[in-house]
């Protein structure tokens, strides 16, 4: 019963970990896509190198036609890097020209509102900055920063703009780097004659970018196409980093597992010798009694691994629907802009897995203390007390 | 009648200590079908070392034993158990039950080891359930069980296997007088009625009186063999 109980405890402490884990993963990509870089983008072949206002679309609608032949969900952006300056301060920062419709089906910006509106007032040269940006540069609804830029043929520019909303992107760094301003205000400041800078598309599964990638390679040629691992090639390293913590966390419990195993049922061989002795002495062969240990285990194994799985199964489905609230460590979380409320997920595949490897755990533990018990000579064995 | 164990020259000598015990030191004996013998001796006299070789569950250092004319000092680990699965049925001092399993499964389980059918295995254990006086206890296990009934049992399971003799180690040293007699009374009936070989280690003067002989070993050496007329 401790055994059962013990390794029951483990399946669930490894699933549960093991859940919460990707559920910070699957958050912090989820964020990542959402808020930065969709499934895939399209730029110039220069912009990676060097985010310069030259280094642009020359006809996007062809990019778009592309895109939505692939049922894409598209946006496009007019890229500046510049500074905003109010009474207060200035501060370096990244404008984006956005068209609010399209990036609202992209990037969903509007759900991050917490205060003023997402360009739904017509007014002049509206402009969306971060709580962040408001706190740092002392700027509220209304206010009227200004906002200076390099144009296309390289003359500084400085142009007054209003903040109308306020959002909140739940991630420090963004929050600090971004403002977003009308598609339209900035084409004609910037001199961009309807060129834009970054075209950016969501389908239904992350999973598909790749394909999405491929084939608008093969429709722009000329122009740089990339997933998002390729856009934030951290997303790839995290996914990596997180597949690596996975088998080691798994390694780690399974070697725990493999040792508890040993032990257990070496006691139990030990405690046994004389009824061992006895039943090789009366002529069960030593191939049996090696098969009889083995499947002692694993049946003991399979009584713990359904419960173990079962508990886990629902921690993970509860929590994941609850959430685990971590708002206390939220600032240190935001920094790497993932939310404060972890909600644990877990595939189908990963229960299936743990539960094949407790198996083989369980298969591997047996074979040192059935190899054992062979090697009782029953003429000893049936005279231990 | 055919001889059943016949040992030649039979010696054992017990190494591990830094001081080797000659355990045996030299036996020559023959026991034919249908006896009812007892290996009587001091102790130290190498009882159990013989029985313990005659039963195939430890090997000579000299000498030759063989069991229904086949030599089993020269069988590998897995033919030996082969061996006392088909030819030797073994009655044990502490009766040696599996504790988890009922008094028939127990009986059972050595006719499962043959691989014998279903129907064979559950006629055979409640006849010899019956034979031995437990018809009634099949379903207990050897916890519920007194030790005489425990060692009825044993002898039930020892008889299972259809084996060419049965080996007793001391069977009476743990049953009181009564248990003990009713015991020897059952296996003598199954010797004279069944014709089964029964070979015994004892001290026990009830079962030494009852032997049709007795073999007295001192020393690892057959001192005396004594051939009574019943």
């Amino acid at each position: 019963m401790v055994v059962i109980t013990a390794m029951a405890l483990g399946i669930w402490s490894l699933l549960f970990i093991l859940g919460f884990s990707h559920g910070i993963a699957g958050s912090y990509m989820r964020n990542t896509i959402d808020t930065q870089t969709s499934h895939v983008q399209v730029h110039h072949p220069d912009w990676k190198e060097d985010n310069e206002v030259k280094y642009s679309i020359a006809l996007p609608a062809d990019v778009q036609s592309e895109m939505e032949k692939l049922q894409l969900q598209t946006c496009s952006r007019i890229i500046a890097n510049g500074m905003i300056a109010s009474s207060r301060q200035a501060r370096a920062i990244q404008v984006r020209g956005i068209d609010p419709k399209d990036e609202a089906l992209v990037t969903g910006l509007q759900n991050f509102m917490v205060e003023g509106s997402y360009f739904e007032k017509k007014t002049r040269n509206p402009i969306l900055i971060s709580t962040r940006m408001a706190e740092l540069l002392k700027l509220k609804i209304r206010s009227k920063p200004v906002i200076t830029l390099t144009t296309m043929d390289g003359e500084i520019t400085a142009n007054a703009f209003k903040v109308v909303g306020i959002f909140d992107y739940k991630n420090t760094m963004l929050n600090e780097a971004l403002v977003f301003v009308l598609n339209k205000d900035l084409d004609p400041i910037l001199g961009m004659n309807g060129k834009v800078h970054e075209m950016a598309a969501k389908g239904e599964d992350s999973a598909l970018a790749k394909q999405y990638r491929d084939a608008l390679k093969s429709g722009l040629p000329g122009l740089l196409v990339e997933s998002f691992e390729e856009v934030a090639p951290e997303l790839a390293m995290f996914r990596t980093q997180m597949m690596q913590n996975t088998a080691i966390l798994t390694s780690i419990v399974m070697l725990a597992l493999i040792f508890g195993i040993i032990n257990t049922m070496l006691m139990a061989v030990l405690e046994r010798q004389r009824e061992l002795g006895v039943l090789m002495a009366v002529g069960m062969k030593k191939g049996n009694v090696f098969l009889m240990v083995m499947l002692e285990t694993v049946f003991l194994a399979l009584i713990a691994l359904p419960i173990g799985l079962l508990i886990a199964f629902a921690t993970v489905s509860w929590l994941g629907k609850v959430g685990v609230d971590l708002s206390r460590y939220s600032d240190g979380l935001k920094n790497f802009g993932m939310s404060a409320v972890i909600h644990p997920e877990l595939g189908l595949h990963m229960y299936i897995y743990i539960g094949l490897a407790v198996v083989v755990t369980a298969l591997i533990g047996a074979i040192y203390p059935s190899l054992k018990a062979i090697r009782l000579r029953p003429v000893e064995a049936i005279r231990k007390v | 009648m055919s001889v059943v164990i016949e040992t030649k020259a039979l010696e054992k000598i017990y190494s591990e200590s830094k001081f080797p015990v000659h355990a045996l030191r030299g036996v020559d004996l023959q026991v034919h079908k249908g006896e009812f013998t007892a290996i009587v001796g001091p102790s130290g006299s190498g009882k159990t070392t013989l029985l313990n070789i005659i039963g195939g569950l430890d090997r000579p250092t000299k000498g030759r034993i063989s069991v229904g004319g086949v030599d089993i000092a020269h069988l590998s680990d897995n033919e030996l158990i082969e061996f006392r699965q088909k030819n030797i049925g073994f009655v044990f001092q502490s009766y040696n039950l599996i504790p988890v399993l009922t008094a028939k499964e127990n009986v059972e389980f050595i006719m499962l080891l043959q691989n014998r059918s279903k129907e064979e295995r559950i006629r055979r254990t409640e006849s010899l359930l019956n034979r031995v006086g437990l018809g009634d206890r099949m379903d207990n296990r050897p916890g519920e069980m007194s030790g005489g009934q425990q060692q009825r049992v044993a002898v039930a399971r020892a008889l299972a296997s259809s084996p060419q003799f049965i080996l007793a180690d001391e069977p009476t040293a743990n049953l009181d007088s009564k248990t003990a007699g009713s015991l020897l009374d059952m296996m003598l009936e199954m010797n004279r009625e069944e014709g089964t070989t029964f070979v015994f280690s004892t001290h026990d003067s009830r079962v030494i009186r009852r032997a049709r002989r007795v073999i007295t070993l001192v020393d690892g050496l057959i001192d005396s063999d004594e051939i009574r007329e019943q």
